[in-house]
């Protein structure tokens, strides 16, 4: 199989995903139960403000309640989808803060920079953290050491007495794995 | 040769293109296929992210309030009433650790907290940006008179849709798009996109309609994409502009996404929407406010050819 076409597995989220573009507000209570932590701390880590935080956190689920018919059931994680609508809430609030600034300071616009996404992934970040803990162990063991520790694969081995054989293939599908939800992400519209 | 296992690739992007243990025809191959190459680069950046993800993330979650809004919020009343039927429950969230600084899940008095701030000379409520006023707005929490200011708006909105209606019925004609719609034809598939369909869109101004843009229906390898793009950049004031899809029978729509910047967009939509009738294509300018449905403020508009 290529990489190109991997196709999705988390077939409970597909499921979780069907529901919400149906119309079913439990699919959404069910999303909000699941990922609304996830939002929350990008959020929250994003602008250090826990009231623009739990704005941005009702803001995503309320952007992905209306705009559930974007949301393709068979094109990917939910968690990724949510996190996506995130990153551009977190958006609007820098751009906003950027804007206040600006008109406050209008001679002194020069020193404030432009806001950009590019500078904080918190997003990315706590995306793939939170897709570590939905694989469990030991594939999570595994990337946690591998690219956290950089900790050499035979290392690795040794520490959780597995076979190397194992350890790589986890580190392998592992990444694709996380490199597909990065995609996710990006492929959400504003 | 064809494309290299994956996880050669993988290898690659771990270990670096140098590694000597990939074969030189995989070398070969990345060096002539774009595909590829973007594929490494694409591993490569999640390794980066991943490397440098925390090793102690502090989950944060977010107080009960935050539910009990977004259940009011959203559209329905059957719909807000199913919702808040169900809580969620802290157990199937993901495990997480408080740090006494966070309490976010603590629920402190946020009433109390805000109303220190809310101390300041009051000229923080013109000045302050659209997020707080929202929050201003919120936290008056007069459920009822925001009912009552919103009515009107529907009105107008109403008699708005119904207007553009007419517009758009006596103007779909092939003179409001450029080009012929391209036919969906089966060679779409070796190409990159094809445009199934296409509109002006154009200013409500019954009399005199100005073009201020354009709209395509796409069909990529990815699915369709609704393409938006206006001719010049288009000032959103306090606001931003929201995309929305409206169905023919004027009464239903769906928001597509946010426009942002130049005016150049691509949102993914499914096929289905088109099949149920959501053709008509609208831009409206949106105020930072709770309520997140269609301010009545379009902007431009245009009906896409069944």
């Amino acid at each position: 199989m290529h990489v190109h076409d991997d196709p999705n597995t988390d077939l409970d989220g597909a499921r979780l995903a069907g529901e919400l573009v149906a119309g079913s507000s439990d699919a959404l209570a069910e999303m909000y139960r699941r990922w609304s932590t996830l939002v929350h701390t990008i959020a929250y880590r994003s602008l250090g403000d826990r009231h623009d935080a739990e704005d941005v956190t009702q803001q995503v689920f309320v952007s992905a309640w209306n705009g559930r018919h974007t949301l393709r059931p068979d094109a990917g994680s939910p968690a990724a989808w949510l996190v996506g609508i995130t990153k551009h809430r977190v958006a609007d609030v820098k751009m906003q803060r950027y804007r206040s600034h600006r008109n406050l300071h209008a001679v002194a616009a020069q020193s404030a920079t432009e806001p950009s996404e590019q500078h904080d992934d918190w997003a990315e970040k706590l995306l793939l953290v939170s897709e570590l803990e939905r694989m469990g162990d030991p594939r999570a063991a595994v990337l946690r050491m591998a690219f956290m520790e950089d900790k050499p694969q035979d290392e690795i081995a040794r520490t959780l007495d597995l076979p190397i054989g194992t350890v790589k293939s986890h580190v392998r599908r592992g990444l694709i794995e996380l490199r597909r939800r990065l995609e996710e992400v990006e492929h959400v519209a504003p | 040769m064809s494309h290299p296992d994956d996880e050669i690739l993988v290898d690659l992007a771990i270990n670096g293109t140098d590694a000597a243990d990939a074969p030189s025809s995989v070398h070969h191959h990345l060096s002539s296929c774009a595909v590829c190459t973007a594929t490494v680069v694409d591993l490569r950046r999640t390794l980066s992210v991943a490397r440098t993800s925390p090793t102690d993330t502090v989950w944060v979650t977010p107080p009960a309030g935050v539910w009990e809004r977004i259940s009011a919020q959203i559209e329905g009343p059957n719909a807000a009433a199913s919702v808040s039927g169900v809580r969620p429950t802290a157990a199937d969230l993901p495990p997480r650790s408080t740090p006494a600084d966070d309490g976010g899940s603590v629920s402190p008095s946020r009433r109390g907290s805000h109303g220190s701030q809310r101390s300041q000379p009051d000229h923080a409520d013109s000045g302050a940006s659209p997020i707080e006023r929202a929050r201003a707005r919120r936290e008056r929490g007069e459920r009822g008179e925001r009912g009552a200011e919103h009515r009107p708006r529907l009105v107008g909105w109403a008699a708005g849709i119904a207007a553009a209606g007419l517009v758009v019925g006596l103007l779909t004609g092939r003179a409001l798009w450029n080009e012929p719609a391209a036919p969906p034809v089966a060679t779409a598939t070796t190409t990159s996109a094809t445009t199934v369909s296409q509109v002006a869109l154009n200013t409500l101004d019954a009399s005199d309609p100005q073009r201020l843009g354009e709209a395509a229906v796409v069909r990529t390898a990815r699915g369709y994409e609704l393409k938006i793009d206006t001719t010049k950049p288009v000032d959103a004031g306090t606001g931003y502009l929201e995309v929305w899809l409206i169905n023919r029978d004027l009464k239903r729509m769906v928001s597509v996404g946010m426009l942002r910047g130049n005016g150049i967009a691509s949102f993914p939509i499914s096929q289905n929407l088109i099949d149920q009738g959501y053709v008509v294509v609208d831009i409206s300018r949106q105020q930072f406010i709770e309520d997140t449905t269609h301010s009545g403020d379009s902007v431009m508009r245009g009906r896409l050819p069944a």
